[in-house]
């Protein structure tokens, strides 16, 4: 028999976890969507240094490493291979809806597709433009309507776990789960789903900077969950906010940089 | 005539030897002719029949959207299908062309593959030579997506009859995609093309990529005489100019079209005729032009949210689309001013997902008196200009790389344009066994010609009493030509025969993999197709060649009188 005492705790218990519970699942997704998007838009020109380090189940391991200029805002970037030799000055530039690819062997500039791989990595242009989660995502509902949104630790970090789907045809993942910081929504894991359901790759995000008041995902893991054993860790180092001239994201500067 | 035939004859087999290696230098000549040409002609089957048909058909109409030429998109099959049929002459068939570059992965091994959607009718089966498994079970699967691929692709992902095939691929939106397929059997290898696609059925195909019922991707035509393709693909192109694009749809109650900016209307053009207040509006803005007029019939303003509705091709139901107000104007009085305009970006996405049935005519909203305002409204595709060669054609496809737009780029191409080196090859090939065999023949001819002479010189004192007992000076020059008529039958008919023997051990030997050549191979193996055209052709050529060779030697025998004969032999 439960004393009155008792009882009142257990009711003060019960009211508090349904008030944990209810602040869980008051978390808006679009909000969460445009905060993400915001936070990883940096609002300066960049320039950085990038290491993607592969590992391929079939053909071995490989090192590519590229200096990378960004003017965040309009989604205009140059890139340059600096290793291996074999990829050393090739390079990859995309202007407005224009995205060319540079060949230092021929000295040619070739149009190529957003979806093209860069370098022959599972990286394309879109990987190096800023997120448009917001435009292209919105929550993935339960049956009765509320959004697929849940409370969990990850790696003793307290995180929600929000589950997107597209709301546009033309994203290259329909489904996303996505596991942000409780505190600053910031991405600390992220699944990506093919339109069939299948699991295509998960993206860890190990490793934040803060730098100039802006966060960097300095270190990532891509694991290619369709092919196991297939993964590439992103290392990116030497990130400047300086202002960059115009002139820097044009053919004829790629095209001395790679000399 | 008769008795100087059977003298020709006895005189033919009289000089065995000499004969003998006469004709074996002819045979040899037939039979580098012959199997040139059976190489060369079946090297024309194979590119115009097991290559080209399948990359370009002999005409192919292509349309893109969003850059995306992997995966092109015919939305109004059956509107497309009309044109081809009204305005080619010749048609064999007509074949929907899909297919998608994707990743496979088999039993522990990943490979890239080409997928091809495949046409399930009676000719399909001709096309393949089954190693293991079962038509049947390609054509009435008991599970989904069943697949035929070759015997080299099988054993790259190591999987045979029954297995499982995971692919990785992206759809026609560009969506990532994957999909379990099942090896319902295995082909033997015929060529490096062939190798690299796997097969399904083109249903399973257009489901997966997520093409719907009306939609296809390329279609190919395939004509009764392909080197008229040109001709007929400049017809189609010119009933393939596109109409302006609208959409009819219904906007609280008012019947309202909705035109997309031409992607060259300059901001300067449209704010000639629409004097849009907003310094930072321009043509490719988000949101619509809304007139004046009706924007007060409906308290709209700039902002504000408006949704249409409209039938679609289709859909039963009616689609629907939101559309922000970027800017109010006064439109100019030729105009109606339930006209909306929008970017062209935007207006193609919802246009091409759901083509509108647009039972009302657009010169309802904009009339012919409208003038030049009508050119800023984009066609419903642009139209490529045709190409006659690669050069041309590559040009094309680096321009719809270079314009990712979404309003669809529609192009009508040729075998000779698509496939122009593969079907250059086959004319260089051509051109090269006739030349190579032809001094080959004249090189045999100059020898004929010698020991022609030579014969005469030998067979003067014949020659002599032949004229003394009263032969004409004619037969004794038409009883040479029927001797070397009978020494070009000889030869011809060896060499046919040895050449039959030559492409019968040359068909047996199987070349490696990685041989660069198997392109133009069949099963591995190099292919001729000896036709009696050629063997005739060979025969008139070598005639030609014969009696050309023999006829000066002859008159000159013909020539000598009995006196002069015999004085020659006495001396």
């Amino acid at each position: 028999m439960q004393s009155p005492r008792m009882k009142l705790w257990l009711v003060l218990v019960l009211i508090l976890f349904t008030h944990i519970k209810a602040s869980a699942t008051d978390v808006v997704v679009k909000d969460v969507l445009r905060t993400l998007d915001g936070l990883r838009k940096i609002h300066e020109d960049v320039t950085a240094k990038v290491q993607m380090a592969m590992r391929d189940a079939e053909q071995g391991d490989k090192l590519i490493e590229a200096v990378y200029f960004a003017k965040d805002l309009d989604d205009t970037f140059l890139m340059v291979m600096t290793k291996p030799e074999s990829e050393k000055g090739n390079g990859y530039l995309k202007s407005g809806k224009n995205f060319w690819m540079y060949r230092r062997n021929t000295r040619t500039f070739q149009h190529v597709g957003r979806s093209e791989s860069i370098s022959g990595t599972d990286a394309n242009a879109g990987d190096f433009e800023a997120p448009k989660y917001e435009l292209q995502y919105t929550a993935a509902k339960e049956p009765d309507g509320k959004e697929r949104v849940s409370e969990e630790l990850l790696s003793k970090v307290p995180v929600y776990k929000i589950e997107i789907v597209s709301s546009v045809p033309d994203v290259d993942y329909p489904k996303k789960i996505l596991w942000v910081r409780q505190d600053n929504y910031l991405p600390l894991k992220e699944q990506s789903f093919s339109l069939s359901g299948t699991l295509m790759n998960t993206q860890y995000y190990l490793k934040y900077s803060e730098i100039n008041g802006h966060y960097i995902a300095v270190k990532q893991l891509v694991v290619d969950e369709f092919e196991k054993g297939n993964k590439t860790l992103w290392d990116i180092t030497d990130i400047s906010f300086k202002k960059l001239p115009d002139e820097t994201f044009s053919k004829a500067y790629l095209e001395n940089l790679s000399k | 005539m008769k008795t100087l035939v059977f003298l020709a004859f006895r005189n033919f087999l009289r000089q065995r030897r000499r004969n003998l290696l006469l004709g074996s230098a002819i045979a040899f000549g037939i039979m580098v002719l012959t199997v040139s040409f059976a190489f060369t002609e079946g090297l024309t089957d194979t590119i115009l029949n097991r290559i080209v048909i399948y990359m370009s058909g002999h005409v192919q109409v292509n349309v893109v959207e969003q850059g995306r030429f992997m995966s092109p998109v015919i939305r109004d099959k059956a509107r497309f299908l009309d044109a081809i049929h009204k305005n080619v002459d010749g048609i064999m068939r007509v074949e929907e062309s899909t297919g998608t570059l994707a990743r496979a992965v088999g039993n522990g091994k990943g490979d890239y593959v080409y997928l091809v959607g495949l046409e399930i009718n009676q000719k399909f089966t001709e096309s393949f030579v089954l190693n293991t498994g079962s038509y049947n079970d390609f054509i009435h699967p008991s599970y989904p997506n069943p697949v035929l691929l070759s015997e080299q692709k099988a054993k790259g992902l190591k999987v045979k009859v029954g297995d499982a095939i995971h692919l990785r691929f992206q759809n026609i939106y560009g969506q990532s995609n994957t999909a379990t397929l099942v090896v319902a059997a295995i082909m033997k290898s015929q060529n490096v093309w062939m190798d690299w696609a796997i097969f399904m059925p083109q249903n399973d195909f257009k489901a997966i990529m997520g093409y719907r019922p009306h939609e296809t991707g390329a279609l190919r035509v395939l004509l009764k005489k392909p080197k008229l393709a040109p001709a007929q693909a400049d017809h189609l192109w010119q009933a393939l100019k596109p109409q302006p694009a609208y959409i009819a749809a219904n906007l609280v109650g008012t019947s309202v079209a909705v035109a997309p900016f031409a992607l060259e209307a300059s901001t300067n053009h449209v704010l000639k005729h629409f004097p849009v207040s907003d310094a930072h509006w321009s043509p490719e803005s988000k949101g619509c032009l809304l007139s004046s007029l009706l924007a007060a019939r409906l308290q709209k303003h700039p902002g504000d949210l408006l949704t249409l509705s409209y039938q679609a091709k289709f859909q039963t139901e009616p689609a629907l689309f939101t559309l922000p107000v970027a800017a109010v104007v006064d439109f100019p009085p030729t105009l109606s001013g339930d006209l909306i305009f929008m970017n062209n970006e935007d207006f193609f996405k919802v246009y091409n997902y759901q083509l509108p049935a647009n039972t009302a005519p657009l010169k309802q909203w904009l009339p012919a008196s409208s003038g030049e305002i009508a050119r800023l409204v984009a066609p419903e595709w642009t139209l490529l200009e045709r190409t006659h060669n690669y050069d041309g054609f590559d040009k094309k496809m680096k321009s719809i790389m270079k314009f990712p737009q979404a309003e669809p780029i529609t192009d009508v191409a040729t075998m000779y344009e698509v496939a122009s080196q593969v079907v250059a090859m086959e004319g260089v090939l051509n051109a090269a066994a006739l030349i190579g065999a032809s001094v080959l023949l004249f090189i045999i001819m100059v020898g004929v010609l010698n020991s022609l002479r030579m014969t005469i010189r030998e067979r003067v004192q014949e020659i002599g009493a032949m004229r003394a007992i009263g032969i004409q000076r004619s037969q004794v020059k038409w009883l040479f030509l029927w001797e070397a008529f009978f020494l070009a039958i000889f030869g011809w008919t060896a060499g046919i025969l040895v050449s039959a023997v030559i492409i019968k051990l040359l068909m047996l030997i199987q070349f490696g993999v990685d041989n660069p050549l198997n392109m133009i191979m069949v099963d591995r193996r190099l292919y001729f197709i000896p036709t009696f055209w050629h063997a005739a052709q060979n025969l008139i050529l070598l005639l030609v060649f014969m009696l050309g060779a023999a006829y000066l030697p002859a008159r000159q025998a013909a020539n000598l009188s009995p006196a002069s004969a015999f004085g020659h032999a006495k001396g």
